[in-house]
């Protein structure tokens, strides 16, 4: 247990908005300089990270901690508050993480380097913010400040069909933010009307904080009807983000379009923000819903889990083979936040991070595929592997963690999600475990035709790994068996705000 | 300081040094080898040191718990126990590895990404022994998950061959379709239990509803079906010999595929609480050994015909337990483990050799290219022979012993299918091993005509040889233990039994004599005949008939064989047979055509079009919109507002006729004006009041 | 008939005959004079009835009276100088040669 820096989430928060403009105008120097500034940056912010994680209390892992709050428009409710509790440790250790290993991973952008960093450095910043806002209308901007750097990430760097990637991916996952926001003022304006007060802050809402003295959760002044509504809406917002099928079209453009470490941050990170949301605040904020609603929702997501895994196995494009296989792995979280038991919901949670790891090491190895051999198609990736040995046994790595091997960070989750589905519906949900089987299927049949077979000769000449994909490759890989192997490092974190969230809202 | 203490390194050493092997493995003098060979040693070693201390000191039972995670009350843990049953395995396993690490260095030789294969294998066996080690199902299933990527990584450790990839996919799938059964039932027993220990577990889970408990058990013993390779989850376990001989020895023959034995063996009690389950056991286990020996009649691969027979056996192995034969079932695991790594190293030795020859890595298996062998190989004939004449059964090697107990423990249960599955199948085993035997080192060396070389070489020219002591060390070894064990088995049988009741005993399963565990088991077909005519002579009938037959047919050549199958019923049977039933046909039907061709076509069409297509349109509309708004915001409601400018320009245009420019006119207007409002002032006084007013005028 | 009825009836005619010609005359002096006898009729007017009332309001009648006498002879002056500019490139001082403006 380590000391905490004063103001530390603010520093966590702001230091990559900061050093944007710094990165930007040293790229404009040397192109180069704002990538090792980047990576300088990501670096400090990834350990201050670790020292947050320290420094955190796994006993009151429940409990918000390193809290501030200012008042920024206290007339509407409108205050700067940031906190984190065990699930937003987790998830802006992730960022981090994962923010790193793509900065890392950038070293084949190649132009305009000083505003791809700068963009970069941006997003970073408000994938955090998204993670340790406790006021409503700042977790929307924060929400909505993603996509801005995003879009232009994916429309100037991305691959041939960028635009329409861009465009579909901000159009899309905005229209849900939008209905987001409405839900948030619904519920902001009956808070008003029951209880005199305007109020953004979640805990106020949901009745962890009290009010001019009282407890009061937006919850208890919906009749029924009106809170499975609203449930919805929020549910539909986030269901864009997590993607939930069918609303899931925009993830396969994106990902595929957007230059591989943009794909991982994609991947990694910004699905998370849906599967945050749902359990930070679309059950919280409705509870009776969530429980109302949990079978159906239990349906979408095996729906996920099933059909994107069959999508997935017809794809000829590999980077379109991990986009789907990702829907399908956050199946899987949706499936674990909605049972309702501590088993599930740890690993939904695992999950996110579990599959940020695995599915950013997938997208990392694809940019290799296509900056060494030019091309995503698995068919023409196949058959190289004497020269790229390296490249093929972290494929081979990555693909088995993919789908749920024991011993490797997935199957945790897939395990504990599966366990606790079971507890909480029997039989009923047996279909689930033919998901493994259909992930091997796909992920086995891509590794087959990628890594085995008879060897082809290259028409140039193909390198491995350099040296700093080697090192992205290898962190992310020790954390996956590692996790694999002794999950408590996250569970631990996760103990005390899984027990107490199911004992409060299931 | 007691050795049971570090019981844990016994998979952790293995798995340690496989991963240091994959990393400097290359630098390595024998690329690894000695990494392998002491990773299975060390087990070894330390696994006869506890056997030793737990057997002297009465420990049976010693658990060492490793907490994986908890969530408050969910509590998920590593744990091993050194039982009656892991003890066993333990030695088998370590002691089998060790002499196959051995047999490598010269099997292997020259391969190349050999520091790949000794991580691999060296990853089997610390998995393989933290499967028969673990004391609940997380760490069994993690144990059983990852000796199925083992297996999936040496299968397809030649992966520049399309088959070996293909096979060792196929392997996968299909072992995992069999595990995500028994995860559903490992899944329902912690819903109903809330704990996944499989001592707590056996005892817990009788208490179930019948109806469920058959499910649970019928499920798990899917999962050991699958690994197993028994009907119908077993196409595998053929395709599977694409890997090296040496891999097929240790996995696909004595270790790997016993995990599911082991796995009925250890949750016993959960699955003979229900005689249908016990009744689904035996009846797949009879049934697979039965037709799994029907393919190998046919077979020409040699790897393949001991592929089939491993399968057939294991089938031996799943109807006594089936039938409550828990010591019989053990038995036969053990036997069976050794000589049947036996054949197949001496299957190897002579695949090797023919490699030189034939030079075609398929060819070489193939036994129509054989024969004449004994010769040049006599230590490999001889201890094949041994190993042959044990898996007949024929008295008094350990084959014999054990494959007799199983076939008392079915006649003893009584049921007539499982009986006479088991009799017969024990013929069609001696056929079909002899006929291999034979094939192989009997007669004439046949490669030369198959070949049709130009030059002839004659036996001499070809440079045939036996294979190196590295190899041929572990083979005699062996055949050793084959012998040693036939002729201990009978003597310790009764207290093999008894050990092993030790274990059933927490659950209230007693063993009775012949080591038969006092379950309920349900005979679906009573009564046959020869209940007079002890089992030994019935099973030692038949395996000399098979042999006789096989000898007439293959040896001496006086029984026409090629006749029989070429005509009528022959040929229908002889087809039906080496399409193995259709099994392989079925996989790919459901894998290839079902599941990629039609239902993964049809989603990723239906995504594409219809979702996407949703979405395309639902943005085509907005788009349309947009065109629709920018039109009327141009046309109409711009073109209300030019309108009124029109207008107003226009009336405008008429207003300004009155500056005509002559004064005179302006001053007739202001009169007028004038006139105008003296009229209104007259007529309505409240207007002009009202007006002057609102312009603020004071009266 | 009372002083005020018939200096009302007076102005009256006397505004007529102003009103009759500023109308129907031409000559720019004709009309300017016109507009005097328009201007001193309202004058009369306003002395006659200031002097049927009370002090204070018959003295801002006479008042407002002198103001519009002024104003009166202001007019004339302005008047006259932009008819002598008229009658400078005419030739002749007649109102309906002002046209450059008209809109028709």
């Amino acid at each position: 247990m380590l000391q905490p820096i004063p103001y530390e989430l603010t520093i966590i928060l702001f230091l990559p908005i900061l050093s944007a403009p710094i990165a930007y105008l040293l790229g404009m120097i040397k192109g180069r300089y704002a990538r090792y500034f980047a990576i300088l940056v990501a670096l400090v912010e990834f350990l201050l990270t670790i020292h947050l994680a320290l420094a955190f209390d796994i006993t009151k892992a429940n409990e918000l901690q390193f809290v501030e709050f200012y008042e920024w428009v206290p007339r509407f409710g409108i205050y700067y508050l940031v906190g984190v509790d065990g699930l937003s440790l987790v998830m802006v250790i992730l960022t981090s993480l994962l923010s790193l290993a793509a900065v890392i991973g950038s070293n084949h952008i190649e132009e305009r380097e000083s505003f791809y960093y700068f963009l970069f450095l941006l997003m970073e910043t408000s994938i955090i913010g998204v993670f340790i806002s406790f006021n409503l209308f700042l977790f929307y901007i924060f929400w909505e400040l993603v996509l801005v750097p995003m879009y232009f990430l994916i429309a100037i760097w991305g691959g041939p069909r960028r635009k329409y990637a861009a465009i579909k991916f901000f159009i899309y996952t905005h229209v849900g933010g939008v209905v987001m926001l409405i839900s948030f003022f619904y519920a902001y304006w009956v808070y008003y009307l029951n209880t005199g007060v305007f109020t953004f802050n979640l805990y106020q809402l949901i009745g962890l904080e009290p009010v001019n003295g009282t407890y009061a959760a937006v919850a208890t002044f919906l009749p029924r009807n009106i809170g499975l509504i609203l449930f919805g809406a929020l549910f539909f917002g986030f269901a864009i983000k997590v993607p939930v099928v069918p609303l899931h079209t925009w993830l396969p453009d994106a990902h595929v379009e957007a230059p591989s470490p943009i794909s991982v941050i994609l991947a990694g990170l910004l699905l998370k923000m849906g599967g945050y949301g749902i359990i930070r605040i679309a059950i919280p904020l409705i509870p009776f819903a969530a429980k109302e609603l949990a079978w159906p929702i239990t349906i979408l997501a095996l729906l996920n889990i099933f059909y994107a895994g069959f999508v997935a196995l017809w794809q000829a494009d590999f980077k379109r083979l991990v986009a789907y296989s990702s829907i399908s792995h956050m199946g899987i979280v949706v499936l674990g936040s909605i049972v309702g038991n501590v088993e599930a919901l740890t690993g939904a949670i695992f999950m996110m991070f579990a599959h940020g790891l695995i599915n950013g090491l997938l997208f990392l190895i694809a940019g290799v595929y296509k900056h060494h051999l030019h091309t995503r198609i698995i068919e023409e990736i196949g058959g190289y592997t004497p020269y790229i040995p390296l490249t093929s046994a972290f494929l081979v790595i990555g693909g088995l963690a993919g789908l749920g091997l024991p011993g490797l960070a997935a199957f945790v989750a897939e395990f504990l999600t599966i366990l606790g589905a079971f507890k909480t519906w029997g039989l009923r949900v047996a279909i689930v475990v033919f998901g493994p089987v259909l992930s091997a299927g796909y992920m086995l049949w891509a590794i087959q035709r990628i890594v085995f077979g008879p060897p082809k000769k290259p028409h140039g000449e193909v390198k491995d790994l350099c040296l700093p994909e080697i090192i992205s490759f290898t962190i992310l890989t020790f954390l996956i068996i590692l996790l694999g192997v002794y999950p408590r490092i996250l569970t631990d974190i996760t103990a005390q705000f899984t027990q107490f969230f199911i004992s409060r809202y299931f | 300081m007691l050795f049971v203490e570090y019981a844990w390194l016994v998979p952790l050493i293995p798995i340690l040094l496989s991963a240091i092997t994959l990393l400097i493995g290359k630098r390595t003098p024998r690329e690894g080898g000695y990494f392998g060979v002491a990773g299975a040693a060390f087990s070894l070693i330390l696994s006869v040191l506890i056997a030793y201390e737990v057997a002297t000191n009465n420990l049976y039972g010693y658990k060492s718990v490793f907490t994986w995670l908890t969530i408050g009350d969910a509590k998920l843990y590593f744990s091993i126990i050194i039982d009656q049953l892991s003890i066993i395995m333990m030695l088998i396993v370590s002691l089998i590895a060790t002499l196959i690490m051995v047999y490598s260095f010269g099997y292997m030789h020259g391969e190349e990404g050999l520091p790949r294969y000794f991580a691999e294998m060296l990853l089997f066996v610390g998995s393989m022994l933290i499967l028969v080690m673990a004391a609940d199902f997380l760490f069994l299933f993690v144990g059983w998950e990852l000796v199925g990527v083992c297996s999936y990584l040496l299968i397809g450790f030649w992966y520049k061959r399309p088959p070996a990839a293909s096979a060792a996919k196929k392997a996968f799938l299909t072992t995992r379709m069999g595990d995500i059964f028994m995860l559903a039932g490992i899944a329902y027993l912690y819903y109903k239990f809330g704990t996944l220990d499989i001592l707590e577990l056996n005892s817990l889970a009788p208490g179930l509803d019948l109806k469920m408990l058959t499910l649970v058990g019928v499920f798990i013993f899917i999962g050991a079906m699958g690994k197993s390779a028994q009907f119908p989850l077993m196409a595998w376990l053929w395709d599977a010999m694409e890997g090296p001989t040496t891999v097929s020895a240790i996995l696909h023959s004595s270790t790997m595929v016993k995990a599911g034995v082991y796995l009925v063996l250890r949750a016993y009690p959960i699955i003979s609480a229900s005689p249908d389950t016990l009744l689904f056991v035996a009846y797949i286990g009879s049934f697979t050994a039965f037709i799994a020996a029907t393919m190998a009649l046919v077979e020409w691969d040699i790897k393949r015909v001991l592929a089939y027979s491993t399968i057939s056996q294991i089938g031996y192995m799943m109807a006594a337990l089936g039938v409550g034969g828990y010591a019989p079932g053990y038995l036969h695991l053990i036997s069976h483990a050794f000589f049947k790594a036996l054949l197949f190293l001496c299957a190897g030795s002579v695949v090797h050799m023919m490699h030189e020859i034939v030079h075609d890595p398929w060819l070489s298996r193939d036994m129509r290219y054989m024969g004449g062998l004994y010769r040049p190989m006599k230590i490999t004939a001889l201890t094949m022979l041994i190993a042959s004449l044990a898996l007949a059964g024929i008295f008094p090697l350990s084959g014999f012993w054990s494959k007799d107990a199983v076939i008392e423990a079915a006649l003893e249960a009584g049921d007539a299918v499982v009986y006479w599955l088991l009799v017969i199948t024990a013929f069609l085993t001696a056929f079909y091993i002899m006929r291999l035997w034979f094939n192989t080192f009997w007669g004439e060396l046949r490669a030369p005509e198959m070949l049709k070389e130009e030059h002839h070489h004659t036996e001499k020219e070809y440079h045939l040889h036996e294979s190196p002591p590295v190899m041929t060390v572990p083979l005699i070894i062996l055949a050793g233990m084959t012998i040693i064990l036939g002729g201990i088995i009978p003597l310790f049988k009764k207290s093999f039994a008894e050990f092993l009741a030790g274990y059933l005993e927490h659950y209230g399963i007693s063993l009775e004599h012949g080591g038969m565990a006092h379950v309920e088991f349900h005979p679906l077909v009573k009564g046959f005949a020869f209940e007079i005519v002890p089992v030994w002579a019935i099973s030692s009938l038949f395996a000399l008939l098979g042999i006789y037959v096989a000898y007439e047919a293959y040896a001496t050549k006086r029984l026409a064989i090629d006749k029989l199958v070429s005509s009528g019923v022959g040929r229908i049977l002889y087809k039906i047979l080496s399409e193995k039933y259709g099994l392989d046909k079925l996989y790919l039907l459901l894998s290839e055509t079902l599941a990629w061709k039609i239902i993964s076509r049809a989603a990723s069409w239906f995504d594409l079009n219809v979702v996407d297509g949703i979405v395309n349109g639902i943005a085509k509309l907005g788009v349309l919109t947009a065109k629709v708004s920018d039109l009327f915001d141009r046309y109409i409601i711009d073109g209300i507002v030019n309108g009124i400018g029109t207008t107003l320009k226009s009336f405008g245009g008429w207003l300004r006729r009155i500056e005509v420019g002559i004064v005179q006119i302006y001053i007739m207007l202001i009169v007028i004006g004038a006139i105008f409002f003296l009229v209104l002032g007259f007529f309505a006084p409240g207007y002009i009041s009202s007006i002057i007013k609102w312009l603020g005028i004071s009266a | 008939m009372n002083e005020t009825m018939i200096i009302l009836y007076s102005s009256i005619i006397i505004f007529v005959i102003g009103l009759y010609g500023l109308i129907a005359h031409r000559n720019a002096i004709r009309m300017l004079i016109s507009i005097e006898l328009l201007l001193n009729a309202a004058n009369l007017n306003l002395v006659n009835f200031a002097h049927r009332t009370a002090l204070e309001n018959a003295l801002q009648a006479q008042i407002l009276t002198l103001f519009s006498i002024a104003l009166a002879a202001v007019e004339a002056a302005i008047g006259i100088a932009i008819f002598i500019n008229l009658y400078r490139i005419y030739g002749r001082a007649e109102v309906d040669l002002a046209r450059e403006l008209k809109e028709v």
